[in-house]
C-alpha cells in the first residue's frame, strides 16, 4: 500500500521536519528561486521547474571552514579540524539534483581517500526530492540516463498526484523519516499510485530527444587535438557561470585566512574556466588559452570523469543551456562532438572508397 | 515612429562582410549566429575560414561583441565586427582605455530601434523564434513553424533600450542601411536608482544584502564589461589577497562596489553585466547611480558616453577638496 | 546505482580519526642550504605526535602537502628514505606564497604536514635491475629518496650509476651524497657535470643530456629513472631512446598545480589521471598514452 501526502498537511510536514533539523526548501528572492535555510515554512515556495542554483551547496559549500589554527606565543601551533555537525532536510530537490548529489557522492566518499567534511554533512542530511510536473525548454536529463521521477540520491520523492504527493521512500534513511509522517499521510492504492510514478519515470524532455549522449565518451578518446575546442572557446567569456550552477561541478581550492596568530582554512569552489586555475607558482600554466580550458571542461564531464567512475559527469539539468551569456554549454559541444565525429568518419569512407 | 527602410537584413550584412573580405580589409568578423539548445537564443559568431552561412542578425541577437575585439588584437590583418550603437559605445571605450587599436577594426554599424529580451518573451510563452520584424511600435516573431505573433515593443524590449540614445551607431566605419530616428523610448531617468534614493538606510541595505545574498562570484559581470580589462585584475591577484575566497557579504560588497568603483565615469551603459548574471542582481542600479552622481557633480551629460578627457581621468588644482 | 544508499548509509561512527585534509603539526629541527644561493633549502621535519611520527610510512616518491598556516599549502616531495626512520626531509625551492614563507622560517618554526600522497616509485619492480638515475637541479631531491632506498638495501639492486648535472657548481644540491656517501658504496657509480663550471670545479662541463650519453650506461636488465627540469627532461628522454631505452623502462615524475592531494579537487589531472593520486611518478609508457596537456 502506498501512501500520498494531501496539499493541506505539506505546510505540516515542513513544520514538523523543520523542528528536528535545520530545514533547506526553495524560497523566491527577487523572483529568483533558489534554496534557502528557512524558519517559517510560508516561505517555501513550489513554484519552479528548477531552482537557479542547485542544491549542492549544502553537501559542498561555496565557502565551508575546515579548520582553524592558533599560533601561540611560545612558537606553538595547534591545528583543530572542523566537523559540521547541523541536522538537515533538504526539501524540494529535482531528480536531476539528487543525482548530482549522488555523483557528488561518489566523488567524495569513494576512492582511496573519503572526504570526511562531505561525509559528515551527506551523514546529516535528508534529501526529500519532489519529481518534475513540468519540464523546462533546457531540461534534457532523458538523455543521459534520467528521467523526471528519477530516484538516485534521494532519500525520499514525492511523486506530485492529484494535487498531492505520492510519498515513495528511496533508502532506509529515507523510509525511517516515512514512518514518523505517518500521521500526515493516507493510503492510495498501489495500482493508481505504481501508474502515476511510471508517467513520471516515462516524461519524455524536448531537449532530450534533439542531443544524443550515449557513444559520447567513446567519441571523444580520439579528439583531444580536434579543432573543435578552439571553435567552441572563441565565444568563452572565462567565468564561472556554468560551473558554478552545475549540480555536479566539484572543483575546489583551499585558502588560508589569518588574523594575528589565528586564523582558519577553508575549502572553495573553484571553476576550470578560471584562467589561473591550473597554474603554479613561478608561473608556468599548462592550460594558457581559453581553448584549454574549455576542452578540459568537456573532456572531464564527458570522458575523463566516465573513463575513472563509469557516469557522465552531467545530470541534464539544462542549467548551463539557459544560463551561459555565450551559449558555450553541455548540449551544444556534445552536438558538435557528434557533428565533427560524423565528418571524420565520412572523410575517412571517402579516403578508402575514393 | 522609425524609419522602417532602415532595418537592416542579414542579406545585406552577408553582402558587405563578404565584400570587405575580397577585398582583404578584413581578415574575420565577429557577428552573431543562432544558438543551440534554444529556438530562442543566440550567440557571439566567429567566423571561421570563409563560411558567413551561420551569420544572422534579428532582434534577438543581443550579445556584447566587442570585448572580443581584445583577443584579436595582435592578429594580422584587420578584425570586422557588427555593432549596434552599444556596441559602438563598448568600441570607443576599448579604444579609449588603449586595449584595442581602432585602426585594426572595421565597424559595420548597424541603426536600431531596440532589441528583444528572451527572458521576456519566455514569460509570454514564447520560445522558438526563426525571424523577427520591427514593425515601429510592435515586433512581429516568426516561429519554426511559420506561426507569426505580434507583440508589443515596450513589453519585449530590453531593459537597456528603453532609454537608449544611441539608436545610430555613431563612429562606424560602414553603415547597414539608413540612419534612423534616434529619439529614445523613454526619458533617461535612472528610475531605478531614484526608487532606491528614496529608501531609508536600513532599507536599502536590506535590499543590497538580498542582493549580494545571491551572487556566486562567478565574475561573468566583469569578464563581460567592456570597461573591465585591466591585465590582471586586483581580484585574480593572489598575494595579497585583496579579495577573499568566502561568499560572505563583507567580501560580495567588496567585490561588487569596488568594481563599480572602477569602472565609474568609464560605464557604457550596455547593460551587459547585468544581462549575464545568473541571478539577476540589478547591477546597472550601482553603475547608474554613479553615472547619476558624475551627471550632477560634474555638470555634464551622458556620462557614459566616452570623451576625450574624462570627468574622472583628469584633476584641476582649483578641484573641490573637502577631504581636507 | 545509487553511491550513498548502496555503500554508505550506516549510522555508526566510524568516521576516520584525522580528517583528510587537516594535517599534522610538525616542526622543523634542521635546515641546510643546498645551493650556494639558498634558493634550495633542505628541512628536516618531526612530528610532534609521537604516534603520528611512528604510523606514518612512506614509499620513496611519494610527497607531503606542507601548510604554513595562514598563508597555504605546497606538494612536496619527500627526499628522505622510508629506511631512515624519525624524521622526514623536503628539500624545497623558494617559487612561491608558501616556499617563500618556508624558506623565512627558523628551525623550531611549527608547520602542518599531511600524507604521504601520490604512487611512489616502483621498488618491488626495480629489484634485481640496474638502476641508472638522471637527475637535474631540485629534480635530484625525489630521486635521492629512491637512491637511498636502494642503496639501504643493497643487495636488492644491481649497479647504480647516479648521472646529475646543475646549472653550476654553486646550484648542486646533496653535495655530502654525491661527493662523499654515495661513492663510497659498493657498485655505485656518480657523474656529475655542470652547465657552467667555475674556478673551483675541475670537473666536466656540460649539460646533462650529452653527458648522460657519454657516461653511456649499459641498457641491459637496466631501468632509467630521471627527474628535473622539463626541458633537461625532454632532451634526456631523447637520449634514452637513442640510447637504446625503452619507454616502459624510463620512469619519470609530473608536477602539475595541486590543491587537496587525495585526488578530489580537480585541479591536477592530465587526461583521466589525476597527478597526486596516480603520479606523480609515471613510466613514459604510460606518459605516452596521456593527453598532451602538461
Amino acid at each position: 500500500m502506498m501512501k500520498i501526502l494531501a496539499r493541506e498537511d505539506l505546510k505540516g510536514l515542513l513544520q514538523m521536519l523543520g523542528e528536528e533539523a535545520q530545514l533547506i526548501a526553495p524560497i523566491s528572492s527577487d523572483g529568483v528561486v533558489l534554496f534557502r535555510p528557512i524558519d517559517d515554512p510560508d516561505e517555501v515556495t513550489l513554484e519552479y521547474v528548477n531552482t537557479v542554483t542547485s542544491a549542492k551547496d549544502f553537501l559542498f559549500p561555496q565557502d565551508e571552514d575546515i579548520l582553524r589554527f592558533e599560533s601561540g606565543d611560545d612558537g606553538g601551533l595547534e591545528i583543530d579540524g572542523i566537523r559540521p555537525v547541523e541536522k538537515r532536510v533538504l526539501f524540494g530537490v529535482r531528480p536531476c539534483d539528487a543525482k548530482g548529489i549522488d555523483l557528488l557522492d561518489e566523488v567524495f566518499l569513494t576512492g582511496q581517500f573519503k572526504d570526511d567534511h562531505y561525509q559528515d554533512r551527506r551523514d546529516n542530511t535528508l534529501v526529500i526530492s519532489i519529481a518534475c510536473q513540468e519540464v523546462a525548454e533546457e531540461c534534457f536529463c532523458t538523455a543521459v540516463g534520467l528521467n523526471p521521477g528519477a530516484t538516485d540520491g534521494s532519500d525520499v520523492i514525492l511523486y506530485p498526484h492529484q494535487g498531492g504527493f505520492i510519498v515513495a521512500p528511496v533508502s532506509h534513511r529515507g523510509e525511517a523519516a516515512v514512518d514518523t509522517w505517518q500521521g500526515l499521510l493516507t493510503d492510495i492504492d498501489s495500482e493508481t499510485a505504481q501508474g502515476a510514478v511510471q508517467a513520471y519515470q516515462e516524461k519524455s524532455t524536448p531537449l532530450g530527444e534533439e542531443v544524443d549522449f550515449s557513444r559520447i565518451t567513446d567519441s571523444l578518446a580520439t579528439m583531444f587535438e580536434s579543432p573543435v575546442w578552439e571553435e567552441l572557446a572563441r565565444r568563452c567569456l572565462g567565468c564561472g557561470v556554468c560551473t558554478y550552477v552545475c549540480p555536479t561541478c566539484h572543483c575546489f581550492g583551499l585558502s588560508d585566512e589569518a588574523r594575528g596568530s589565528q586564523g582558519y582554512r577553508l575549502r572553495c569552489w573553484d571553476s576550470c574556466m578560471f584562467s589561473d586555475f591550473t597554474e603554479m607558482a613561478g608561473g608556468h600554466n599548462p592550460r594558457p588559452t581559453k581553448t584549454e580550458r574549455v576542452r578540459q571542461r568537456f573532456m572531464h564531464k564527458l570522458n575523463y570523469h566516465p573513463s575513472r567512475y563509469g557516469q557522465l559527469l552531467c545530470t541534464g539539468c539544462g542549467r548551463c543551456v539557459e544560463k551561459c551569456p555565450v551559449g558555450l554549454h553541455v548540449v551544444d559541444a556534445a552536438l558538435k562532438i557528434k557533428a565533427a565525429q560524423e565528418e571524420a568518419a565520412q572523410a575517412q569512407t571517402g579516403e578508402v572508397s575514393g | 515612429m522609425t524609419n522602417l527602410a532602415a532595418n537592416p537584413q542579414v542579406d545585406q550584412l552577408r553582402a558587405r562582410v563578404k565584400e570587405l573580405l575580397d577585398e582583404e580589409k578584413i581578415a574575420g568578423f565577429i557577428g552573431y549566429e543562432r544558438a543551440s539548445g534554444s529556438n530562442l537564443k543566440r550567440r557571439p559568431f566567429f567566423m571561421v575560414g570563409a563560411d558567413l552561412e551561420p551569420l544572422v542578425l534579428d532582434h534577438l541577437c543581443t550579445n556584447g561583441l566587442a570585448k572580443y575585439l581584445m583577443d584579436y588584437r595582435h592578429g594580422e590583418g584587420r578584425m570586422g565586427i557588427a555593432a549596434r550603437g552599444c556596441d559602438l559605445l563598448a568600441i570607443k571605450r576599448l579604444a579609449a582605455d588603449h586595449r584595442i587599436n581602432r585602426d585594426r577594426v572595421v565597424v559595420i554599424g548597424i541603426p536600431c530601434q531596440g532589441v528583444m529580451d528572451p527572458v521576456k518573451l519566455k514569460a509570454m510563452g514564447i520560445n522558438d523564434v526563426a525571424e523577427t520584424e520591427d514593425q515601429g511600435d510592435t515586433f512581429i516573431v516568426t516561429a519554426s513553424d511559420g506561426e507569426t505573433r505580434e507583440i508589443n515593443k515596450g513589453e519585449a524590449l530590453l531593459d537597456r533600450c528603453l532609454d537608449c540614445g544611441h539608436k545610430n551607431p555613431d563612429g562606424h566605419d560602414i553603415l547597414l542601411g539608413e540612419e534612423t530616428d534616434n529619439t529614445p523610448f523613454q526619458a533617461r531617468e535612472f528610475a531605478g536608482v531614484s526608487r532606491i534614493e528614496t529608501m531609508g538606510v536600513s532599507e536599502r541595505y536590506d535590499y543590497w544584502k538580498r542582493q549580494m545574498d545571491r551572487c556566486l562570484r562567478c565574475y561573468a559581470c566583469r569578464n563581460v564589461c567592456p570597461a573591465c580589462s585591466c591585465r590582471e585584475c586586483a581580484f585574480d591577484v593572489a598575494s595579497p589577497e585583496w579579495l577573499g575566497a568566502r561568499t560572505t557579504l563583507s567580501e560580495q560588497q567588496m567585490f561588487h562596489f569596488t568594481r563599480a568603483m572602477h569602472v565609474a565615469g568609464r560605464c557604457v551603459g550596455c547593460h551587459r553585466c547585468e544581462e549575464v548574471c545568473p541571478v539577476d542582481i540589478p547591477l546597472m542600479e550601482l553603475n547608474e547611480k554613479l553615472m547619476k552622481d558624475i551627471e550632477e557633480l560634474f555638470a555634464i551629460e551622458g556620462a557614459h558616453v566616452p570623451r576625450d578627457v574624462e570627468p574622472l581621468g583628469q584633476f584641476q588644482m582649483d578641484d573641490p577638496d573637502e577631504f581636507n | 546505482m545509487a553511491v550513498y544508499k548502496d555503500t554508505h548509509e550506516h549510522s555508526c561512527d566510524c568516521h576516520q580519526e584525522q580528517q583528510v585534509l587537516v594535517p599534522h603539526v610538525a616542526t622543523i629541527d634542521e635546515i641546510r642550504s643546498e645551493t650556494g644561493s639558498s634558493d634550495v633549502k633542505t628541512f628536516k621535519v618531526t612530528f610532534d605526535d609521537p604516534t603520528v611520527a611512528e604510523d606514518f610510512r612512506h614509499l620513496p616518491g611519494q610527497c607531503g602537502m606542507l601548510s604554513m598556516l595562514g598563508i597555504g599549502e605546497a606538494m612536496i616531495s619527500i627526499t628522505s628514505s622510508p629506511t631512515r626512520k624519525g624524521f622526514l626531509e623536503f628539500s624545497i625551492k623558494e617559487m612561491g606564497k608558501v616556499t617563500t614563507a618556508l624558506h623565512q622560517s627558523p628551525p623550531g618554526t611549527k608547520l602542518g604536514v599531511r600524507g604521504p600522497y601520490g604512487n611512489g616509485f616502483p621498488i618491488e619492480d626495480l629489484k634485481g635491475k640496474n638502476l641508472v638515475f638522471i637527475g637535474g637541479g631540485i629534480g635530484l631531491a625525489p630521486l635521492r629518496s629512491l637512491i637511498n632506498y636502494c642503496l639501504d638495501n643493497r643487495d636488492d639492486y644491481g649497479d647504480v650509476k647516479i648521472i646529475y648535472g646543475a646549472r653550476s657548481p654553486q646550484d648542486l644540491c646533496f653535495k655530502e651524497d654525491l661527493f662523499e656517501n654515495w661513492p663510497n658504496i659498493r657498485d655505485t657509480e656518480v657523474s656529475v657535470t655542470v652547465d657552467k663550471g667555475d674556478d673551483d670545479w675541475d670537473g666536466p662541463v656540460g649539460f646533462v643530456p650529452p653527458y648522460l650519453e657519454e657516461v653511456s650506461p649499459a641498457t641491459e636488465n637496466a631501468i632509467a629513472v630521471t627527474c628535473g627540469p622539463p626541458i633537461m627532461i625532454k632532451f634526456v628522454l631523447q637520449s634514452l631512446d637513442k640510447m637504446g631505452f625503452a619507454p616502459e623502462n624510463i620512469i619519470t615524475t609530473l608536477e602539475m598545480k595541486m590543491q587537496c592531494g587525495v585526488g578530489k579537487c580537480g585541479r591536477c589531472n592530465i587526461g583521466d589521471k589525476y597527478v597526486c593520486v596516480d603520479g606523480p611518478v609515471f613510466k613514459v609508457s604510460d606518459l605516452q598514452e596521456l593527453p598532451d596537456e602538461f
